[in-house]
């Protein structure tokens, strides 16, 4: 439900302003309004302008922003170390926190950096390493005198290695070795051994050809391969001892100091809310005006609290809410239990305008029923049942699992009344084992009553839908937009009505009166809802008979069942029988949880919403303390 | 009288066969342009499986004139 | 032709999925130039983000690194069919990096932006591994003229032309043989329409150079244009410069901001512009992705004419930008 808000100012002594922020930030209740439009009378704006800041305040944000840059970067070069929260109260000692802070974020800095080149240098011995593990069985054969160079190189694959043999052929007139080993990821490690003379040609052919040489580093420069392998080894393993110990300091000053820095930067962010919303604050010679929204349930609330901490200083007082204001008014959701689970599809909806529904308790009534008519099957509502409280039990902690199951379990349960209602256990499986019998229709045979039965329900949601928007349209005080919906849904009964005669399930003789009153009355749809108004009733139209999903769909899940339960009687064995019943029985449990729940869903947000609710509403974003958690998720964003 | 049934089911095969069809090309134009738009805008998830979905009715509507075929309505 | 360019293997996405992301894509393009070039501090767009990272650190040709970064984007979203569809326009704007990347190359102190330039362009390793091993220009420009523009372009040997005319003639003649081997080759209505029109306007620019620099009236005239050089020796015979500039007005379909004739190739530019806008009106993909394509050119150029215009008079900037 979108929840009863009101208009209040608070007034009081201009130096009172800060404590009275800071107050209003703990209550966390109150939208402050930057627009003064509405709020202050005519006759008073030439006293009352926009607050301005001074110098020390200025000052101060600018000090705290910097802090926060600061702790911001430091975090990012930290690992995540979680630590007790500390209760260090940061503001006496910001001074020396700040002062710490730039030896700090020096000392990490310098450690990142480090880190990073270690981490470099080590990917490159590796490489080097690599490639002369490869190569090393090859050198075996071959000996290091002073009139023979090598050059290492890796190719790609083996259409390289021809290119460049045939370049080598040319080059040096046969004269050299080329040797090859694979490396792991599929390329080749190649040593081309050549008189020294001819190295410098090759070398720079090599260059043009886009075939790096490979240089080992200048430290293992005059030693022989084997000699560079051992070279390298030692340094690689150098590298993971240095790169060990770098992250082993790293770890011990996040674990130090990572509450503490968490904490100031909880402070600090809450300081710069409060800097920040004076910005959005209101003064005349003497006094502060703040204007803002809050829920008109919690107004006494802080109107006492505001009363009693300041001594009768500081006044709120509720405004009167005005036509125009309903535009503007902040929009706070706010549900019952039962019905707050589906709020998470209202999430993926625009937020409603006050003026609108919460689309919430609508989903909540109809989507789980509309589940339970499509899904319709006694023996998959209670595998559902049974699934979504092991799904409930395993992701306690975790909100959008948790209100998932609820939704699954509250539909499970649908399907299990209208699985009775439709006499479906696992398909056909109840009435062939136990002989139970549907209670009203059996689905599979009865496909027309099904669709009349899907149709009807459609014609009673879209209706439902139309009254709504007009109800809506009437508090708005729209007069011509009430009239067309009130015309739209007479037209909707008119041509249903019509539809249903000429098919015989009506009195024919009905047929001619309908068809005259309908073109009566299409001039005055004109007249009211404009030159799309008949097209809009034909959408209408087309809405409802889309609600056939509901049998379509539930047909398809009934004929998957019996085809199961038929193709395990047709194995003739049980055991063979009962493993493809089964596993056919499980694949249109999975469809049967998507399928029902995204056309329900579908049904909901286009056919059913878009007759009434109105999209566009300001979500209400109360000045609030921080809670660590979120400092601590957007921080770790950054590890 | 035999070839009227075989007329009657061709025709219902034809309705319920050439909306899945349209419905099929539609979504895949949408589905594309979708995950386009999903990719640039997150908060956009509702609005584009509300675009995916509407084409679906063309095939609902093709799957109830070929029961009332089939049917005899 | 094919070489100059990276051949990619990777098959991109759908023409939908491609304008959708386009679409949102758009939405982070600077529209009101005129409120920037007012506003106290116009080169504080340029540390904002999408273009940030590319003034950042090494701020040189940071609006055409931008540009690269995106025309890189969308090439590989890009599948083949629209990929063939554009490859002269990327022919065109790649040109203008390897210039670029020459020009640094002559200052000599520039080899981090030609790394960075080379990076995020779409130019084939071939010619990025000539430009970066080759210290000098005549060197790279031997390499170019045996490897892979060998008698695409020009019949004269690019080193003699850049010894001859410096880089600017070989700019002039690079660019002269691209736009005549893509007209020569099959192209959509549409990019057939823009390079017409790019030619029409290169020509109406070059003729008015000739005229008021009295250069000799060596041929630079571009066929492939809607234009005959005719009928521009003859505007230039019978009304000289003021007629000149009456024309590309004309044919703009722009009102110009100043009477001075320096902005006669802005001019003309923002009639391109608005081709392009009215060529993506009926909304076909290729007219849509052609006007992304040249969105960027023109938000790169404005953002370079802010970056380098600091401390120029604003009356004058706001002339030198391209807007509608």
């Amino acid at each position: 439900m979108i929840v009863l808000m009101s208009k209040v100012e608070i007034a009081g002594h201009k130096e009172l302003l800060e404590d009275v922020l800071s107050e209003l930030q703990q209550s966390g209740s109150l939208q402050i309004d930057p627009n003064t439009a509405g709020f202050i009378k005519k006759e008073d704006r030439a006293y009352i302008e926009s607050f301005l800041p001074d110098d020390k305040t200025l000052s101060e944000r600018v000090f705290l922003e910097d802090i926060r840059s600061k702790i911001m970067e430091l975090f990012s070069c930290l690992p995540f170390i979680p630590s007790k929260r500390s209760y260090i109260e940061p503001r006496p000692i910001i001074d020396t926190i700040y002062n710490n802070l730039q030896g700090h974020l020096a000392m990490c800095r310098e450690l990142t950096e480090r880190r990073d080149r270690l981490q470099k240098e080590i990917d490159e011995v590796n490489r080097y390493t690599a490639f002369l593990d490869a190569v090393e069985p090859l050198l075996k054969d071959v000996k290091e005198t002073p009139d023979v160079d090598f050059i290492g190189l890796i190719l790609k694959n083996m259409d390289s290695l021809k290119v460049l043999s045939t370049f080598l052929r040319r080059q040096t007139d046969e004269k050299f070795e080329i040797l090859t080993a694979p490396l792991s990821d599929g390329s080749l490690a190649g040593l081309i051994v050549v008189a020294k003379p001819l190295a410098e040609n090759i070398k720079r052919g090599l260059g043009d050809r886009d075939i790096p040489e490979l240089s080992f580093p200048p430290s293992c420069a005059g030693l022989t391969f084997p000699e560079k392998l051992s070279c390298l080894r030692k340094r690689s393993s150098e590298i993971l001892d240095e790169l060990d110990a770098v992250s082993m300091q790293m770890d011990s000053f996040a674990g130090k100091w990572g509450s503490i820095y968490r904490k100031t930067l909880e402070w600090v962010n809450g300081r710069l809310a409060v800097l920040k919303a004076a910005g959005s604050v209101f003064e005349s010679e003497m006094c502060f005006f703040i204007y803002g929204w809050m829920a008109s349930a919690e107004v006494n609330t802080l109107k006492q609290k505001l009363e009693q901490q300041f001594s009768g200083r500081v006044f709120l007082e509720e405004l009167e809410l005005r036509e125009e204001d309903f535009e503007r008014i902040p929009v706070m959701l706010k549900n019952p239990a039962y019905f707050k689970p589906f709020e998470l599809f209202t999430k993926l909806l625009p937020l409603p305008r006050y003026t609108s529904y919460d689309p919430t308790p609508f989903i909540a009534v109809f989507l789980p029923v509309f589940f339970g008519m499509i899904l319709g099957d006694a023996g998959y509502g209670l595998v559902l049942m049974t699934a979504s409280y092991f799904l409930y039990r395993k992701f306690r902690d975790r909100e959008y699992m948790r209100d998932a199951a609820k939704i699954l379990f509250l539909s499970a349960a649908y399907a299990v009344v209208f699985g009775v209602i439709y006499g479906e256990y696992f398909g056909d499986l109840g009435h062939t084992l136990f002989g139970l019998k549907p209670l009203f229709v059996e689905r599979r045979t009865a496909v027309i009553p099904m669709l009349y039965f899907a149709i009807t329900v459609g014609v009673v949601h879209v209706l439902l839908g139309s009254a709504l928007g007009l109800i809506s349209a009437m508090k708005k005080k729209e007069k011509k937009h009430a009239l067309a919906r009130v015309l739209q849904i007479a037209m909707i009964m008119f041509l249903l009505s019509l539809v249903a005669s000429l098919f015989g399930l009506f009195p024919r003789l009905l047929t001619r009166p309908l068809i005259l009153t309908i073109l009566f009355f299409t001039p005055f749809l004109l007249f009211t809802g404009g030159i799309l108004a008949p097209l809009e009733l034909i959408k209408s139209i087309g809405n409802i008979i889309s609600y056939a999903r509901i049998m379509a769909i539930g047909l398809t899940s009934v004929l998957l069942a019996f085809v199961a339960n038929r193709l395990a009687g047709m194995t003739g064995d049980i055991v063979i029988g009962i493993f493809v019943a089964g596993f056919l029985h499980l694949l249109n449990i999975v469809i049967g949880v998507f399928s029902p729940a995204i056309h329900s869903l579908r049904l909901h947000y286009v056919e059913f919403f878009s007759k009434f609710i109105e999209p566009g509403g300001r979500r209400f974003e109360p000045l609030k303390k921080e809670e660590e958690e979120e400092i601590l998720w957007k921080s770790k964003k950054f590890f | 009288m035999e070839i009227e049934k075989v007329l009657l089911a061709f025709a219902a095969a034809l309705a319920i066969g050439l909306s899945a069809l349209a419905t099929a090309w539609a979504q895949s134009k949408i589905g594309a342009a979708g995950a386009g738009a999903l990719a640039e805008k997150p908060e956009l998830t509702a609005t584009i499986i509300i675009l995916i979905a509407i084409p679906e009715t063309m095939v609902i509507l093709g799957f109830v004139v070929a029961a009332m075929i089939l049917f005899g309505v | 032709m094919r070489d100059i360019l990276q051949s990619d293997k990777d098959r991109g996405y759908p023409t939908e999925y491609l304008l959708a992301r386009l679409m949102g894509r758009r939405t982070r393009f600077l529209k009101n130039w005129d409120d920037i070039i007012v506003s106290p501090e116009p080169l504080a767009i340029l540390s904002q983000p999408p273009f940030g990272e590319f003034f950042a650190r090494h701020s040189l040709d940071g609006a055409w690194k931008w540009a690269l970064a995106e025309y890189g984007w969308v090439y590989r979203q890009m599948n083949a069919e629209l990929r063939e569809c554009f490859m002269p326009l990327f022919l065109y704007l790649e040109l203008q990096t390897l210039i670029r990347c020459l020009r640094h190359k002559i200052r000599q102190t520039q080899e981090h932006t030609i790394k960075i330039l080379l990076s995020n362009s779409l130019l084939s390793n071939r010619i990025k591994g000539i430009v970066t091993k080759e210290t000098d220009v005549p060197a790279i420009l031997k390499q170019f003229n045996r490897k892979i523009f060998h008698g695409l372009v020009t019949s004269v040997p690019l080193p003699d032309v850049y010894a001859k005319k410096g880089l600017g003639g070989l700019e002039q003649e690079l660019t002269a043989g691209i736009l005549k081997k893509i007209m020569s080759s099959k192209l959509r209505a549409v990019v057939r329409k823009f390079f017409i029109y790019l030619i029409d306007a290169k020509n109406i620019v070059a003729a008015q150079k000739r005229l008021r620099w009295n250069m000799p009236a060596e041929s630079s005239f571009i066929r492939g244009g809607s234009v005959r050089e005719s009928f521009l020796r003859s505007i230039l015979r019978n009304s000289g410069l003021s007629g000149l500039h009456q024309f590309a007005v004309r044919k703009a379909g722009i009102l110009p901001q100043g009477e001075s004739y320096d902005s006669l190739e802005i001019i003309l530019h923002a009639g391109l512009y608005k081709q392009v806008r009215i060529m993506a009106g009926d909304c076909s993909a290729t007219g849509l992705l052609l006007h992304y394509l040249w969105s960027i050119y023109v938000q790169a150029h404005n953002l370079s004419i802010i970056q380098y215009g600091r401390g120029i008079d604003r009356d004058i900037l706001r002339r030198e930008l391209i807007i509608l």
